[in-house]
């Protein structure tokens, strides 16, 4: 079972947790990726937007912006720390 | 003459060529098959029964991807389906737990859990338990809150 935390992280990536089990009750602010998603989900993490209706995910994507912009970020970082 | 032997467990008939097939062999062997497979019966019925009192641990795994944030304003944090008493989290793509790969926490122990860096030092989990939910944060880098982004995490949890 996978499950993903609505709200994304400040770098826009998305916590997550894929369990061997299954939970009852979801932790408050999660939500569950249904079982036909969770492959395109699992490859798209921690880069993923999800597209939900009525609380439900209907569609899972790589956010490739984030991903790009915290990528370059990180190289920012090392190119600065071998300069200095 | 009958069957001139047996099977070696259950004692049911055996025919060589020569023997011939006669209804007390048969009859024989159906009361050996039935009283065996009431036994059998008899003892998954018992089975609930034997366990009641007894003690289990239930084993939960999983895994998370990494996020790259850390700190208290990036915790991470993994929920259970009942509450463990332990748990052990690690970088599942080195698969043992070396210097900087892991760390363990017995629930709700008020001691933070340690991640061993490198040079002997340590560093630690700032850890919080609620409910079925453990959550934690490290105030240095994400690798040190095993939350390196993309890097697989696996869990162990003891209940």
């Amino acid at each position: 079972m996978l499950i993903v935390k609505l709200e994304p992280e400040t770098n826009g990536a998305r916590a997550n947790q894929n369990l061997s089990d299954t939970l009852d009750i979801l932790p408050e602010g999660w939500t569950a990726v249904p079982e036909g998603l969770e492959a395109a989900a699992l490859a798209a993490l921690p880069w993923l937007s999800l597209t939900a209706e009525e609380g439900a995910v209907t569609a899972v994507a790589e956010n490739a912006q984030a991903k790009r912009a915290f990528e370059e970020a990180r190289e920012k970082e090392a190119a600065d720390g071998v300069q200095q | 003459m009958g069957s001139s032997s047996k099977t070696g467990n259950y004692a049911l008939s055996q025919w060589a060529a020569e023997d011939t097939l006669t209804h007390s062999d048969v009859n024989a062997d159906n009361a050996l098959v039935d009283a065996a497979l009431k036994s059998l019966s008899d003892g998954i019925s018992a089975l609930p029964a034997a366990l009641v009192g007894q003690r289990f641990c239930r084993v939960m795994t999983g895994t998370y991807t990494g996020t790259g944030v850390y700190g208290s304003s990036g915790k991470n944090s993994l929920t259970f389906p009942v509450t463990p008493k332990f748990v052990m989290i690690l970088n599942a793509q080195h698969g043992f737990c070396g210097i900087g790969d892991c760390f363990s926490a017995l629930w709700g122990l008020s001691t933070a859990p340690r991640l061993w860096i490198d040079g002997g030092q340590y560093t630690n989990e700032v850890a919080a338990y609620s409910g079925n939910t453990m959550t934690w944060y490290e105030n240095n880098s994400a690798s040190r809150q095993l939350n390196e982004s993309g890097t697989v995490y696996a869990y162990i949890a003891f209940a």
